[in-house]
């Protein structure tokens, strides 16, 4: 009877085991191979000929010439692909993607949706400590971050690190200035939902400043 | 017998449409009793036989506006609604006096400086009635309708406070960062550590 229950019991648990590491294992499958994907996409895109304006022109309608007027940057829909965040120096290279829900941050780096696109403000990417920005405990000042879009090359130096309370959303302000703030969980090892954030705050630089370093 | 079986048959057979188009089970639209556009009801909702698409604005903000408007208004527009397929223009002098109430829509991601979309007037209006002048021009182009629309207005005076509210309301927390895969892989690598520690009691005490 004893060893009837004994057996029983290694049963659940082997199943148990099982499933937690095939979970984990699906995951950690499904998140490399969605990055392959999307950096061949990006890459393709970026490599791709640039439109010429007459070929644009042509394309219109007729002679309709619709006023320049300033327009706002279309929201994506989350999930959707911005671009590649690279840090050289630590190691960190993924994409980059719409929103902060769970897939996104399984899949790769969020882009916080409240905070500006690169080049205009104060960009705010997000990415899990133990994934993509488990480079970031090594991070120092003036290391540079490159961010590659659809819409050109953002180079940033590291200006600063903190360590924040989640409720510190004021990290995610926009001072009227390019910068880039990357959010973590902190600490760096920690099992479970880390009580603290690590943010780095980088200031956007032009390719010949990036290049001096 | 037979015919009280018959006679609550069809009654009911009768009747039972007449239920169902009163009771929350019918979620249809109330079908249109004319039709102003192709594809659009007078009552502005789509035509539910029409296979036309129906423009849906991508915004995402609620526009609310309370006051008094008072005076004349020449209206002009001009649109092209690529999705909806209508080209139309229409010109018009307008007198109001009186308090509206206006709640809708406003399309401010695709388009640039025109409020499309619905918009739902109550109030009273009556058709005498101006004073003052203010001008206001807008030019505007949607990428997702291709719509290029102009209205010119000219209206004697507002009072009244308005008020936009964006959906997308800025959270109160830095993103939750944490992920439950570590924790999932430490409990599985934990229940198998745990099994084959059972089975190698188990073998010792056999």
């Amino acid at each position: 009877m004893k060893r009837s229950r004994l057996r029983w019991l290694e049963r659940a648990l082997l199943l148990v085991g099982t499933l937690c590491l095939g979970i984990w294992a699906w995951s950690w499958l499904d998140s490399t191979y969605f990055q392959y994907r999307e950096n061949q996409i990006l890459d393709e895109a970026l490599n791709a000929p640039p439109k010429s304006t007459a070929a644009a022109e042509t394309d219109s309608l007729g002679s309709f010439k619709p006023q320049p007027v300033a327009m706002p940057p279309k929201p994506l829909e989350d999930g959707s692909l911005i671009g590649r965040i690279e840090i050289p120096r630590v190691g960190v290279s993924a994409v980059v993607l719409e929103g902060v829900d769970n897939k996104a941050l399984r899949r790769g780096v969020g882009h916080i949706p409240e905070t500006a696109r690169p080049g205009v403000g104060n960009v705010g990417l997000a990415a899990h400590r133990d994934s993509f920005f488990r480079g970031l405990k090594d991070i120092r000042k003036n290391d540079i971050i490159r961010l590659q879009t659809l819409e050109g090359t953002f180079q940033y130096r590291v200006e600063w690190t903190e360590i924040v309370k989640p409720e510190d959303t004021e990290v995610l302000a926009d001072n009227g200035t390019s910068e880039l703030t990357l959010v973590t969980c902190y600490p760096f090892y920690y099992v479970g939902s880390a009580p603290k954030r690590f943010i780095v705050r980088a200031q956007q630089v032009d390719e010949g400043e990036a290049r001096v370093e | 017998m037979k015919r009280l079986t018959l006679a609550t048959a069809v009654m009911a057979i009768v009747a039972a449409p007449a239920l169902f188009a009163q009771s929350t089970l019918n979620t249809n639209a109330p079908g249109p009793s004319q039709e102003t556009k192709p594809g659009q009801t007078n009552n502005n909702l789509q035509n539910p036989g029409s296979t036309m698409q129906q423009g849906t604005p991508n915004q995402n903000g609620t526009m609310q506006e309370h006051g008094t408007v008072e005076g004349s208004a020449n209206e002009s527009v001009t649109g092209t609604n690529d999705m909806n397929n209508q080209n139309g223009t229409s010109t018009g002098t307008t007198g109001t006096t009186g308090t509206t109430e206006t709640t809708g829509t406003m399309n401010n991601t695709d388009s640039t400086g025109t409020a499309t979309g619905t918009t739902g007037t109550t109030g009273t209006m009556s058709n005498d009635t101006t004073t003052g002048t203010t001008t206001t021009t807008t030019t505007g182009s949607s990428d997702s309708m291709n719509n290029t629309d102009t209205t010119t207005g000219t209206t004697g005076s507002y009072s009244g406070s308005s008020s936009a509210t964006d959906t997308t309301t800025t959270s109160d927390s830095l993103p939750q960062t944490a992920s439950d895969l570590p924790t999932v892989a430490i409990a599985g690598l934990l229940a198998l550590f745990a099994a084959f520690a059972i089975r190698t009691y188990a073998k010792r005490n056999a």
